[in-house]
């Protein structure tokens, strides 16, 4: 399964509340679950890079 | 007629919430015949706790307090129950330590050495408070969400269920209260009930009930 | 208990912001903490430090399995 597939299995099955928190910093900037959500949906430039952090965080 | 031990210290903040939230199981034993020694503040100390248990031919206690894996404290967290030098006065005890950690060691040495059972925490058990509401505790809505599943395993207890049947309401009350966390926004809540909810177990006999 | 990674400490403080600055929570045997204590506590990385980051990474991690 990619990355991108992991994540969104888990995007989906969190509740609503929860998707407003933060999970990454990224280039100093927070992300929260709704925030990586779009750049994931839209295979944005620095998708694969929060990915792999997320990744390496054991978040996904 | 049955007997029951509790252990009430009020020596800081935590734990004059929990002595505050335990107070109504006190008043529901006594409802129910069951004799209620109440170490409160300054009296819950191991002496009076070995005392107590020796004589006792009961067969509940109910401690609130601090302490470690192998360890409950008392007043000004003493300890008061120590694995490897008294757990042998559980003996033929239901326990229910709301006791962070203890549950981990002391709870399986207990059994061990002849408690019936152990219910309380394998880790910190942790909960957010209001603090407006230090000197009204029981009013404090936030504590509530942690402290009101500390009471459904004695009341069930008491009233004549198992051991297994009071952590299931205990489990399903704190269940609840994580999903009405997340319905209300309230994410910090939720984590912690979750973490609670985690660390929340059982040893021993969980069919037992009381006599 | 090894130290916070520094992506680790970074992200716990971000979340442990959102805390209610009129709440304290009570951690065991540890005490009684606000929000600034919290933050304060992870960014020296001591015991109590690397308990609430440990709390937060368990949380977050949880919600692999789903949480509900």
């Amino acid at each position: 399964m990619t990355l991108k597939n992991k994540f969104l299995n888990i995007y989906a099955n969190l509740p609503l509340s929860l998707r407003k928190e933060t999970i990454i910093v990224f280039n100093k900037e927070p992300l929260t679950w709704n925030a990586v959500y779009v750049e994931v949906f839209n295979n944005a430039k620095n998708s694969e890079k929060i990915l792999k952090k997320l990744e390496e965080l054991k978040i996904i | 007629m049955t007997e029951m031990l509790i252990t009430r210290p009020e020596h800081d903040k935590t734990t004059h919430y929990l002595s505050n939230w335990s107070k109504e199981i006190i008043d529901i034993a006594e409802d129910k015949n069951i004799k209620v020694f109440d170490l409160n503040r300054e009296k819950a100390i191991r002496t009076n706790v070995e005392v107590r248990l020796r004589k006792l031919s009961c067969n509940l206690t109910f401690f609130n307090g601090h302490g470690n894996f192998n360890i409950i404290t008392g007043h000004n967290n003493e300890p008061i129950i120590i694995g490897g030098e008294n757990e042998n006065l559980l003996k033929s005890k239901i326990v229910y330590a709301i006791s962070c950690k203890s549950a981990k060691e002391l709870g399986p040495r207990s059994v061990n050495a002849g408690a019936v059972s152990y219910t309380g925490f394998d880790d910190d058990f942790i909960f957010i408070y209001e603090p407006e509401n230090i000197s009204r505790p029981l009013h404090d809505n936030t504590a509530k969400l942690f402290l009101g599943p500390s009471q459904p395993f004695m009341k069930s207890l008491i009233k004549g269920n198992s051991v297994r049947e009071g952590i299931d309401k205990t489990k399903k009350l704190l269940t609840d209260n994580f999903l009405k966390a997340l319905n209300d926004n309230d994410r910090d809540s939720a984590k912690y009930l979750w973490w609670d909810l985690k660390h929340f177990v059982s040893h021993g006999n969980l069919d037992a009930k009381l006599q | 208990m090894s130290n916070i990674s520094e992506d680790i400490k970074e992200l716990v403080i971000f979340r442990l912001e959102a805390f209610p600055s009129n709440r304290k929570v009570s951690i065991g045997s540890y005490g009684e903490f606000t929000k600034e204590e919290l933050i304060d506590h992870v960014r020296k990385g001591d015991e109590i430090g690397k308990k609430i980051a440990d709390i937060e990474m368990e949380f977050i991690r949880a919600l692999k399995e789903g949480i509900v």
